[in-house]
């Protein structure tokens, strides 16, 4: 079993953590998310196959699960919380819904919650070589914009990017912007890295920007305008750019009206498929507009 | 000569006595103010960084805590039976205190979890200042034991 794989165990209720561990034996290093709903069967997706485990979760478990998942501390993590999701460890997320709070219409506690979402991360080396070769063709001088449907691979070709130019040969110096704490896994051969984990993106960019003097930043799911701002600002001060986005096509992006001013800045787009199958296009004229 | 033997065996005992109830005593309350520190610590750590009760467990140290046998389940989470080991020295309200806390520890958001911390302080510190007051009262009673004894002893023999 792989070690994220037993950090997973020991972060599950014991009922559901014997249930799982069967298959996580059987299935070591293809499960990629473990899926836990309210009166549900547990539900792991391998790849692309979908694993339904004979136990059936009641809302007592995913309450410990919550529990468990937040170190049995809720309100180091609510900030969290409240966009979703809890950081666990080594990488993994795990995405939670439930009945949401309102304060002034805000998110201000989640309650009953119904369906807890675990996302396992794992390496796959040589994900990102199409884009190191075509970076590499200009010296590294070129930035690169990573877009799919979600749960495609985007966060994981970063990372792999990330690991490529921070380790030997390449050694840019490359500030992440690790805002989910899912980026900086594994990156222990990674040299030339310096990473802002749980900054908020735009913020992280900036901080970035004007005190780490990167080469390279690299961030992961750029979504508000906020985000997009902060890319602009980066890439008009001459630094490089990778970054991801959720897209299904070229022509998603193009519609997005909100995007074209941050389309100008990429050199490269690449492309993931619901088969994680990847493809890089340079920007063109028709593209970027 | 078997009187005086009787006699120096008497208060060699009424001395052991009281050298070994004040040690209790002493020990005892360092150990409540050991447990007020940890909870200072952790209402702190909670408020100024948000750290979790496992990070705050794990780097925490304390001698006293520890080699009772209290810390080394606390940092497991097993807080009910970290309470289990000291809950013959104190009074069943700070008990039951220690209880509420450990189980409602981690379970409410930031503002919830400060005002469990420093009430749980509140109390052990309370009763610190309270079993203060009581142990000097009771160290002047075993100091005096001894010497009771020698003028009992002497009021006897002669």
């Amino acid at each position: 079993m792989e070690y994220i794989e037993q950090i997973i165990l020991t972060k599950l209720p014991l009922p559901i953590a014997k249930a799982v561990k069967e298959a996580l034996l059987k299935y070591s290093g293809m499960v990629e998310e473990i899926r836990l709903r309210a009166n549900r069967p547990i539900a792991l997706t391998l790849r692309t196959k979908l694993l339904l485990v004979e136990y059936v979760c009641t809302p007592s478990d995913l309450e410990n699960a919550v529990l468990l998942l937040c170190n049995h501390s809720l309100y180091s993590y609510a900030d969290t919380i409240r966009e979703g999701y809890i950081p666990v460890a080594a990488g993994i997320r795990a995405g939670i819904c439930g009945q949401a709070v309102l304060n002034n219409r805000e998110i201000s506690v989640l309650k009953n919650i119904s369906s807890i979402c675990i996302r396992l991360p794992h390496r796959v080396p040589h994900a990102a070589d199409q884009i190191i070769d075509a970076l590499e063709r200009k010296n590294y001088t070129e930035n690169v914009l990573i877009f799919g449907p979600p749960g495609t691979g985007k966060t994981t070709v970063l990372r792999e990017l990330t690991a490529a130019l921070t380790s030997m040969p390449i050694y840019k110096k490359v500030a992440l912007i690790d805002t989910r704490h899912e980026l900086s896994v594994d990156l222990d051969d990674s040299v030339t890295i310096d990473v802002l984990s749980g900054y908020p993106r735009s913020k992280g960019m900036e901080i970035a920007l004007r005190t780490l003097a990167p080469e390279y930043i690299i961030c992961d799911e750029i979504a508000s305008e906020s985000d997009q701002h902060a890319l602009l600002e980066c890439g008009n001060c001459g630094v490089h750019l990778c970054a991801s986005i959720h897209a299904s096509t070229l022509q998603d992006l193009r519609a997005n009206p909100a995007l074209q001013k941050i389309l100008v800045l990429f050199q490269w787009f690449y492309q993931l498929d619901n088969s994680h199958h990847g493809t890089l296009f340079p920007s063109t004229k028709e593209l970027v507009g | 000569m078997s009187k005086l033997v009787g006699c120096f065996l008497l208060l060699l005992t009424a001395y052991w006595y009281s050298y070994v109830q004040q040690k209790r005593e002493k020990e005892k309350l360092n150990k409540l103010f050991a447990l007020c520190k940890l909870f200072d610590h952790t209402q702190k750590n909670i408020s100024y960084f948000h750290s979790s009760l496992g990070e705050i467990f794990q780097t925490y140290a304390d001698p006293i805590l520890e080699n009772c046998g209290f810390l080394p389940l606390w940092r497991e989470h097993r807080l009910m039976e970290a309470i289990d080991c000291i809950s013959d020295l104190y009074p069943t309200s700070v008990i039951q205190t220690l209880q509420q806390y450990a189980l409602h520890a981690g379970k409410g958001y930031i503002d919830e979890e400060v005002r469990l911390c420093t009430y749980t302080h509140d109390v052990l510190e309370e009763t610190c200042q309270k079993q203060c007051e009581e142990q000097k009262t009771k160290n002047k009673m075993y100091k005096t034991l001894p010497y009771l004894l020698v003028i009992s002893i002497v009021l006897l023999l002669y």
